[in-house]
């Protein structure tokens, strides 16, 4: 398994082809430096099938947000083309990327709820970008069907019990959880996760990667998460995309991997 | 021994006062020379305080007992005074929200709209509000309208800077979360923005209310409505006694105002 990891760490890999129509994601030749700052991505490839949990590893710094947000165009790419649920998002209008962003979950590290509002108005605000506007700014102004979908939500995460709690007095693996209800109320087809379980502690972590396996089996979710958890990447992915310096060194179906072989990407 | 060896090849501590620059010297001087002028220019004299103070004693010994030969028109000027500074006041914060907004710097949607407006918020903040009283009242007349007016200027000048500042502070994290999933700028800043900057948004409301109900006394001293005129008059006319009761009322007002807000804040804030 290291020899594989050496000889992909050697030769970048060329990127991944999924059958024609099956790719949620598809990223080619993606480049992206901050100003006066060294590259972040260079020249960055890979696809991810539909249904697919893919882990994305890299060592701080390595660019594993940076091409997220890319993805989303949260941030701008300089170059490279991206394909992701059908459309172009370099190409997109500002209300057709709107669109186009309400199809994709994200969920942060730190959860970034709205820390003020109760958890209920936090999974609320996964409407606003599919038609929800106005009605799903605050729970207490949403009409009723609004309301029992994210009650749902919360119920799938487990967390129906504190609808009414404030986001900011839920403990970190709660108020993952509730991150995690408001990209289903958003009904995303497909999830990206900034270390998702990075300010956890171990058993919240499980539990949210846990809950992620449950969303992509039951739902049919596409996963897209970036951790430095080798063991998280070797559980719950069905492929590992590694990063070293902005430029995928190891792009193999974790099956194929084992944690020496990671370790040694690490070094 | 060996301690004491460490010790002595220790760094000396640092000075307990830093030695001023050139610059900083001269700095000193110029900021002393300044207060002397000025205590200079008002004509500070201390032989006059103490001879004025026979005075002060006998306006104060006249004051009392306050007079309740007024005591009802002086209340409906009161409640005319409170009436301006909260009618003013409601305008003043309901105008400066999206005012605010757009002199936020990373809500506004064009850098020249953000600097424009700030440029506004400056002007109705830096004008004094005795300025626009006298202003307004040119324009719609005496009367409690050309205060309240002020008041909204003064307010819109007031609060649009501290609600900019308070959402231009507001964590970002949730405001990008919203931004990742499509959703518009008027949704982010309503379901992100205003409430993590809610708790600023009640504090100032609540400061710019105080303010208001006592700059409200002063604004009657131009015609703008209110207690002031009655208060002028009263001291036109040597009635220390009738103007003590003014002062004891506007006095009793201005608490209940803070303890209100007070409590308010204390309810709102949590």
């Amino acid at each position: 398994m290291v020899a594989v990891a050496a000889a992909r760490a050697e030769a970048p890999p060329a990127p991944v082809t999924c059958a024609a129509g099956t790719a949620e994601l598809r990223v080619d030749g993606l480049s992206k430096r901050f100003a006066g700052g060294a590259a972040v991505l260079s020249d960055v490839s890979f696809a991810v099938a539909r249904g697919e949990t893919v882990a994305l590893l890299g060592a701080n710094g390595a660019g594993k947000s940076t091409l997220l947000r890319c993805c989303l165009r949260l941030i701008e790419p300089d170059a490279g083309r991206i394909r992701l649920l059908g459309s172009d998002p370099r190409a997109l209008k500002a209300a057709e990327l709107r669109r186009l962003r309400a199809r994709v979950g994200f969920i942060f590290q730190r959860h970034n709820l709205v820390p003020r509002l109760p958890a209920l108005s936090n999974v609320l605000h996964g409407a606003l970008a599919r038609g929800g506007g106005m009605r799903a700014w605050f729970h207490e102004a949403a009409p009723r069907a609004l309301r029992t979908e994210a009650l749902e939500c919360l119920d799938r995460v487990g967390l129906a019990a504190f609808a009414e709690h404030r986001a900011d007095r839920l403990s970190g693996g709660q108020s993952q959880r509730v991150a995690v209800a408001r990209a289903l109320m958003q009904r995303a087809e497909m999830l990206f996760a900034d270390e998702p379980v990075a300010s956890l502690d171990p058993a919240a972590g499980e539990e949210v990667m846990e809950l992620f396996r449950d969303l992509v089996r039951r739902a049919g979710l596409t996963l897209v998460f970036t951790t430095h958890n080798l063991r998280h990447a070797l559980d719950y992915a069905d492929r590992i995309v590694a990063l070293r310096g902005g430029r995928v060194e190891i792009d193999a179906p974790s099956r194929e991997l084992d944690q020496g072989a990671l370790r040694a990407f690490y070094g | 021994m060996a301690d004491a060896a460490v010790l002595g090849a220790a760094r000396p501590p640092p000075a307990r006062f830093e030695r001023p620059s050139a610059l900083g010297f001269l700095a000193w001087v110029i900021a002393l020379a300044l207060i002397v002028t000025s205590l200079d220019g008002v004509g500070f004299s201390p032989r006059e305080l103490v001879s004025g103070l026979p005075n002060m004693g006998r306006i104060i010994g006249e004051m009392f007992p306050p007079s309740p030969a007024r005591l009802m028109p002086v209340a409906l000027a009161l409640l005319e005074t409170f009436q301006m500074a909260l009618a003013g006041t409601v305008l003043g914060v309901l105008l400066s929200l999206p005012l605010a907004v757009l002199a936020t710097r990373h809500l506004t949607p064009h850098p020249l709209v953000y600097h424009a407006v700030r440029g506004v918020i400056a002007l109705f903040r830096t004008v004094p509000d005795l300025v626009w009283a006298l202003f307004f009242v040119a324009a719609v007349g005496l009367g409690p309208f050309a205060g309240a007016l002020a008041i909204t200027i003064d307010k819109i000048g007031f609060c649009g800077r501290f609600f900019a500042e308070a959402m231009e502070e507001a964590d970002r994290g949730p405001q990008e979360a919203l931004g990742a999933m499509g959703a518009s700028r008027a949704s982010i800043v309503a379901a992100a923005v205003i409430p993590a900057a809610l708790p600023s948004f009640v504090n100032t409301t609540l400061f710019a209310l105080e303010k208001a109900t006592r700059s409200s006394v002063i604004l009657g001293l131009v015609g703008a409505g209110g207690i002031g005129i009655e208060l002028q008059v009263s001291m036109d006319l040597f009635r220390y006694a009738e103007a003590s009761t003014i002062i004891i009322a506007i006095f009793l007002l201005v608490v209940v105002v803070e303890q209100a807000s007070a409590w308010l804040r204390r309810r709102l804030i949590q």
